[in-house]
């Protein structure tokens, strides 16, 4: 709760407004409007096929929208490129395919880090998630793909650090890792968030994981938003499921 | 002549054999370097790049005979041709195809089009015949029983100072670009690289390539409109037996191929070349299509 308010005090980072998008003439989304304030994480549940990951691919603007606008930072980002909207400070990492499999990690790290043109600002960042997933700097030279599920998951996480993300969409990032990793991995989101001002739009089908380092919870359903409430309110349901 | 002669391989013509397959070899290995770039990146059958070759050799040898330029400013002008041929395919061409939803198909088709309407062409304005570039004749050298010539040498070199050029651009910031859209187009997008400039990258670099093949063909053997298919389709079989996408090792598969080639003369007559590659294709695809060589990272 305390930590909703504070975030819409200050400016939010992304507001989406009645977006419509879809794959040819079929449109997915039909109004799908949400928020996301500085250092937020907002959660958007729901069923297979609701429309949650065309949503964040609609955001990130790997889908082109049919109506809608879409604010970052200010900005309006509606018709900028997905490369203009990593520059400014954008991430998405999609729940199949989020890491270069036949790349070592750190050709990896460096690709995420494809935007910035300073060396030293991408030696500092890749010391960070080294400092972070120290793993990530151990296994530096294995091939991504040979890695554990849980370790590619970190990795995918650490690739969208390096573009110097501040929004972060995430797609499942729970998807095929162990259950006592994912705790972790959600409390290493969670940190980040806190220590450093991460907003972070979640798309998750594990709500038991997702629901206790999360914000704000969008319901999402057959394409529309149909309810928004705080993260207290949704743990209190037990019954998350009429929603859906 | 006989066409197989299996015992009476003399020493000497076994080690002129090596020599040639070095040459060979080497010639190869830039054939399958230049193929690989651009199908490694961009999943075109770029069949086109038979005409791309063609061009460069006849733009090189009109302007030194025709417009009687120097050689050396001839071939830089042959060179640039061949750069600005690729890239207007790509971008003419494959990204119009591309945009309006074209399948892989449609513009191998269209590729195949350009190859046989762009040495039409040549052939309209040059003539059937065959065109020599005025380079003037190479020194022989002979070292014991074994003759090559200077074009031989500076095959050779040149051939593996560009594919070296090339691996070395691997670590630059493009190079990387392009490993990544080679390996996960969305992915690359996601990180911020255009793939479409990549793309247009992988057909200049593969273009100049080519190009630089043909006007090193050009220098032992007259250059006719027709010259393109073959060395276009034994560049994609380097590719094919190096693995499709493993650009590293494309060079490779390519100078094995030169020298198997070059060997298989000790039983076989040079009538038999063609099928010798055909079949090491063959084999290769059946036993291991992952790839002739062992599976390193990229």
């Amino acid at each position: 709760m305390e930590r909703s308010e504070k975030a819409q005090a200050t400016t939010d980072r992304l507001v989406a407004s009645n977006l419509v998008c879809g794959y040819g003439k079929h449109s997915v989304l039909h109004d799908v409007s949400l928020t996301v304030g500085a250092g937020e994480i907002v959660t958007i549940l729901g069923h297979n096929g609701a429309g949650k990951t065309t949503a964040l691919k609609a955001l990130f603007g790997l889908l082109p929208l049919q109506s809608g606008v879409v604010i970052h930072d200010g900005q309006n980002i509606t018709k900028s490129s997905t490369a203009s909207r990593v520059r400014g400070g954008m991430s998405y990492t999609s729940a199949t395919s989020a890491i270069f499999r036949d790349l070592t990690v750190r050709q990896n790290l460096e690709l995420g880090a494809f935007t910035v043109r300073d060396s030293k600002v991408r030696a500092e960042r890749l010391a960070r998630i080294h400092d972070l997933f120290p793993v990530l700097k151990d296994r530096g030279s294995a091939v991504a793909g040979r890695m554990s599920g849980g370790q590619q998951r970190l990795l995918s996480i650490g690739l969208a650090l390096m573009s110097g993300a501040e929004l972060m969409l995430l797609d499942e990032p729970s998807l095929g890792i162990a259950p006592s990793l994912v705790t972790e991995l959600f409390e290493s989101i969670r940190a980040l968030s806190r220590d450093a001002g991460l907003s972070v739009v979640l798309v998750e089908q594990n709500v038991g994981a997702a629901l206790p380092i999360s914000d704000r919870v969008y319901y999402l359903r057959a394409g529309e938003i149909l309810l928004s409430e705080s993260a207290d309110e949704a743990r209190a349901r037990d019954d998350w499921w009429e929603l859906f | 002549m006989h066409l197989i002669s299996a015992a009476g391989a003399s020493p000497s013509l076994v080690l002129q054999l090596v020599v040639s397959g070095v040459v060979l070899g080497s010639f190869y290995a830039l054939l399958g370097m230049s193929v690989s770039v651009i199908y490694s990146t961009t999943k075109v059958f770029h069949f086109a790049h038979a005409f791309v070759y063609t061009a460069a050799a006849y733009v090189a040898l009109g302007t030194a005979s025709v417009l009687g330029l120097p050689i050396v400013l001839a071939i830089v002008i042959g060179l640039i041709a061949a750069v600005v041929l690729g890239v207007t395919i790509e971008l003419v061409v494959y990204r119009s195809m591309r945009r309006s939803g074209a399948s892989s198909l449609g513009i191998f088709l269209a590729s195949l089009g350009i190859s046989i309407a762009g040495p039409n062409l040549i052939q309209i304005i040059f003539g059937p015949d065959g065109r020599n570039l005025p380079v003037g004749n190479p020194t022989l050298y002979t070292v014991g029983t074994v003759t090559f010539t200077t074009w031989d040498i500076v095959t050779v070199v040149v051939s593996w100072v560009l594919i070296g050029g090339v691996l070395a651009m691997r670590r630059s910031r493009w190079g990387l670009a392009s490993i990544a859209v080679s390996a996960n187009r969305e992915l690359s997008a996601a990180v911020g690289i255009s793939p479409q400039k990549i793309y247009v990258y992988a057909f200049a670099v593969g273009s100049l390539l080519i190009g630089s093949a043909a006007i090193l063909f050009t220098l032992n053997q007259a250059a006719t409109p027709n010259m393109g298919l073959q060395p276009v389709l034994f560049g994609f079989i380097a590719t094919f037996l190096a693995g499709v996408g493993n650009q590293k090792t494309a060079p490779l598969a390519g100078f094995v191929l030169g020298m198997v080639v070059s060997l298989s003369g000790i039983w076989l007559s040079q009538t038999f070349q063609t099928a010798v590659i055909f079949g090491l294709l063959f084999v290769a695809l059946i036993v291991r299509p992952q790839g002739i060589f062992r599976k390193a990272a990229v």
